[in-house]
C-alpha cells in the first residue's frame, strides 16, 4: 500500500488558508485561484503537501495511461515533465510531487481539473462538466464537452451581471435537505485569446495557464458568489446542426439522466473509482432540478452566443 | 481487447460516404433516417473519447502532449473495448514519441478512401468557402493542420494532413496489416464492389442482398434527398449542401489548365501510384 510521504522539515513552504467549495483548505502549494479562507478555526478540510510522489503504485487495480488506482482507493495522477499527484482514499490529503517549479501555474491546472474531480467523486459529491452561474436565488450550470464554449457562455453571462459560482468544473450536493446544491469553486474563468477577444479583453497582465497554451487566467473576484445555492437547472450544451441555433428543448427522465451521465466531469473516473452505483441515484436528483433540465442548440455563427443566453434565461422564471 | 479499424482519407475524399454505407451493411435497420455521420465510426480526434482515456482535458495538454499521449488512449481504448471499434481519421499516421500515433497493435485494419486530388480541391474549395487556389495550396501544404474554423465549436483536436501526397504514403506505406486501398471513383462507378471489398477486408459479415440495400440507401440522389429532408451537418461552410455533386472528373471544367497543372507537378508520382493520370484516371 503507498504510504503517503511528507517533506522533511524545513523545505514545507508556509502554509496557504483557502477555500474550495466550503472546505478549508491547507496547502503547501499557494493557490492564489482560490479564495482566502475566511470561515471559522475548524481543521483543515483538505490538506495538499508537496513531496515525492512513487513512480508507481503497489498493485493497481486500474492501470490507466495516467491514472492508476489502487485496491484501497488511494489514486496516483500525473502529466509528465509538470507533476504527480497521489490523493488518499478518503479524498482529504493531496501529495503533489512537482517536476516544475512548483508555483508554475502548470501544476494548479490539473490539481484544480482531475485531482479536483476524483477528490469530488471520493466526497460523495458530483462533478458536472459545467461552468456555472447565478440567476436569480439558484445556480444555473451551463454543461457540455469540451470545447463546445461553457466558459464564454458564463464569461458573458457574468459581463451581464450574473455572479459566478464555477468555471469547468461544477460541483453537486445532493444529499443535504432542499435538494441539489452547487458549492461555490474558485472565482477565476480559462478563456482562450480569441474568447477573450471577443469579450473586448486582451490578455494583458493574465496569468497563462499553461506556458505553452494561449490560454490565460481571468479572475473574476467581485463577480463571484461565495455561498452555495440550489440547483436551478442544467443547461447541456450541444453543437447546433446548422451553425445558428435550433433552440432550447426539455429533457425529461431517462434522457436528462442519461445526458447528465454525458455531462459529468471524467465520468470515466467515476467508473474507475467504483462508484457508478452510488452517483446514478445522484444523478437522478440532479436531473430533477426545480427549473428542469435543457438540450441547447449552442449556435456558433454571429450571434449564437445571445440566442442561446436569451433561450436560457427565457427559461428561468423570476 | 480488441482493436481499431481506422476509416481514413484527406478530407472530401468520400470518408462520409464510405461510413455510411458500411453503417447501412452494419446496422441495416438504421439506415433510412436523419443522417448522422457521427452514429457510426465517430472521430478518432474527438476530444471526448481522448478525455476519456486518459482521464485528463485536452485543453489543458500542449499540442506536444496530445501528440505523445494520444497513442495511448487509444491503446487504453482498445483495452477495455469487447468488440472492433471504427474510427474515422483524417490524420496522416505520423511518429510522436511514443510511437505511431495510430499503434499498429491496436490496428485491426485501415480502409483508406483515395480521390483524384484534382476534384479533392474542387470540393475542399465549396466545402470551406475558399478560392481554388487557396485550396491548391492546402494540398501542397506540407505543414497543413486540420482544425475547426474561428466560430465553430473546437470539438475535435487538430489534425496534421501534410501534403496530399504524404498523407496517402503516409497510410500506405504504415507498417503492420497493408491497408485495403478504395478509389472514390471506384466507389462511383461500382459501389457494390468496392463495398463488398471493404466488408470483407473488415470482417463485416455480408450477403448479396445486405450490399444492394446498402449501395441504395447510399445512394448519392438518395443522400441528397436525405440531406434536403432533414439536413445535415458535415463541417461544411454555412448554407452550401455536404452532398453536391458526387461526380468524379469536375476539374476538368472547374480548374484552369495551370491550376489542374500545378496540383500535378507537384503530386505526380503518388497519383500515377494510384492510377491517376494527367488526363483522368486509369
Amino acid at each position: 500500500m503507498p504510504t503517503l510521504s511528507r517533506p522533511a522539515p524545513g523545505l514545507l513552504p508556509s502554509t496557504d488558508d483557502r477555500m474550495l467549495c466550503g472546505w478549508r483548505v491547507a496547502s503547501a502549494l499557494r493557490l492564489p485561484d482560490l479564495l482566502p479562507w475566511t470561515g471559522d478555526g475548524r481543521a483543515p478540510d483538505l490538506v495538499i503537501d508537496l513531496g515525492p510522489v512513487p513512480d508507481r503504485l503497489d498493485d493497481p487495480v486500474i492501470d490507466h495511461a495516467l491514472l492508476q488506482v489502487a485496491a484501497d482507493g488511494a489514486c496516483r495522477f500525473a502529466i509528465p515533465d509538470v507533476a504527480a499527484f497521489l490523493i488518499d482514499p478518503a479524498g482529504r490529503h493531496v501529495t503533489v510531487d512537482p517536476a516544475l517549479p512548483p508555483e508554475t501555474p502548470d501544476i494548479r491546472v490539473f490539481l484544480l481539473g482531475t485531482v479536483f474531480g476524483i477528490l469530488c467523486y471520493r466526497r460523495g459529491l458530483l462533478p458536472l462538466h459545467a461552468s456555472c452561474v447565478r440567476v436569480g436565488d439558484g445556480a444555473v450550470a451551463l454543461a457540455g464537452p469540451s470545447g463546445i464554449g461553457k466558459s464564454t457562455l458564463a464569461a458573458a453571462l457574468v459581463r451581464q451581471g450574473h455572479a459566478m459560482l464555477a468555471d469547468d468544473v461544477t460541483v453537486l450536493d445532493v444529499v443535504g435537505p432542499g435538494g441539489p446544491r452547487v458549492l461555490p469553486a474558485f472565482p477565476r474563468l480559462k478563456l482562450w485569446r480569441d474568447a477573450l477577444a471577443r469579450m473586448g479583453r486582451n490578455a494583458d497582465g493574465l496569468e497563462r495557464s499553461r506556458a505553452e497554451l494561449d490560454k490565460f487566467h481571468l479572475p473574476v473576484t467581485d463577480a463571484f458568489c461565495p455561498e452555495p445555492l440550489p440547483l436551478r437547472a442544467v443547461f447541456h450544451l450541444e453543437a447546433a446542426r446548422h451553425g445558428d441555433g435550433d433552440g432550447l428543448r426539455r429533457l425529461r427522465g431517462p434522457e436528462a439522466v442519461a445526458r447528465m451521465g454525458r455531462d459529468l466531469y471524467r465520468g470515466g473516473l467515476m467508473m474507475r473509482l467504483g462508484l457508478t452505483g452510488r452517483a446514478l441515484p445522484a444523478m437522478v436528483t440532479a436531473a430533477g432540478a426545480r427549473d428542469g433540465t435543457w438540450a441547447v442548440a449552442h449556435g456558433h455563427g454571429p450571434g449564437g452566443l445571445d440566442r442561446s443566453i436569451a433561450g436560457i434565461l427565457d427559461r428561468l422564471p423570476t | 481487447m480488441t482493436g481499431f479499424y481506422w476509416v481514413v482519407s484527406y478530407p472530401k475524399s468520400g470518408n462520409t460516404w464510405l461510413r455510411l454505407a458500411l453503417r447501412a451493411l452494419l446496422h441495416p435497420d438504421r439506415g433510412a433516417g436523419p443522417l448522422d455521420a457521427t452514429g457510426f465510426a465517430p472521430d478518432a480526434s474527438q476530444r471526448t473519447d481522448i478525455e476519456e482515456a486518459l482521464d485528463v482535458e485536452s485543453g489543458d495538454l500542449t499540442p506536444a502532449e496530445l501528440g505523445r499521449l494520444r497513442p495511448q488512449a487509444y491503446r487504453a481504448l482498445a483495452a477495455t473495448a469487447t468488440r472492433p471499434l471504427f474510427r474515422k481519421v483524417h490524420d496522416a499516421q505520423s511518429g510522436t514519441a511514443d510511437g505511431p500515433l495510430f499503434p499498429p497493435e491496436v490496428t485491426l485494419g485501415t480502409l483508406y478512401v483515395v480521390r483524384d486530388p484534382r476534384d479533392v480541391v474542387v470540393s475542399w474549395a465549396h466545402f470551406a468557402g475558399v478560392g481554388l487556389d487557396e485550396a491548391i495550396a492546402m494540398l501542397c501544404d506540407p505543414a497543413a493542420v486540420l482544425q475547426a474554423p474561428a466560430g465553430r465549436p473546437a470539438l475535435t483536436l487538430p489534425q496534421r494532413l501534410g501534403c496530399w501526397s504524404s498523407h496517402v504514403r503516409s497510410w500506405l506505406d504504415a507498417p503492420g496489416r497493408s491497408c485495403c486501398l478504395l478509389r472514390y471513383e471506384d466507389m462511383l462507378a461500382d459501389p457494390a464492389a468496392v463495398l463488398r471489398r471493404a466488408a470483407l477486408y473488415a470482417g463485416i459479415p455480408h450477403g448479396e442482398a445486405d450490399i444492394r440495400n446498402a449501395v441504395a440507401l447510399t445512394r448519392f440522389d438518395a443522400l441528397r434527398e436525405r440531406e434536403e429532408a432533414h439536413g445535415f451537418d458535415g463541417g461544411q461552410s454555412g448554407g452550401v449542401p455536404f452532398f453536391r455533386s458526387g461526380r468524379a472528373g469536375q476539374w476538368r471544367t472547374a480548374l484552369s489548365p495551370e491550376q489542374a497543372g500545378r496540383v500535378w507537378d507537384v503530386h505526380r508520382e503518388m497519383m500515377t501510384r494510384i492510377g491517376y493520370i494527367a488526363d483522368g484516371w486509369a
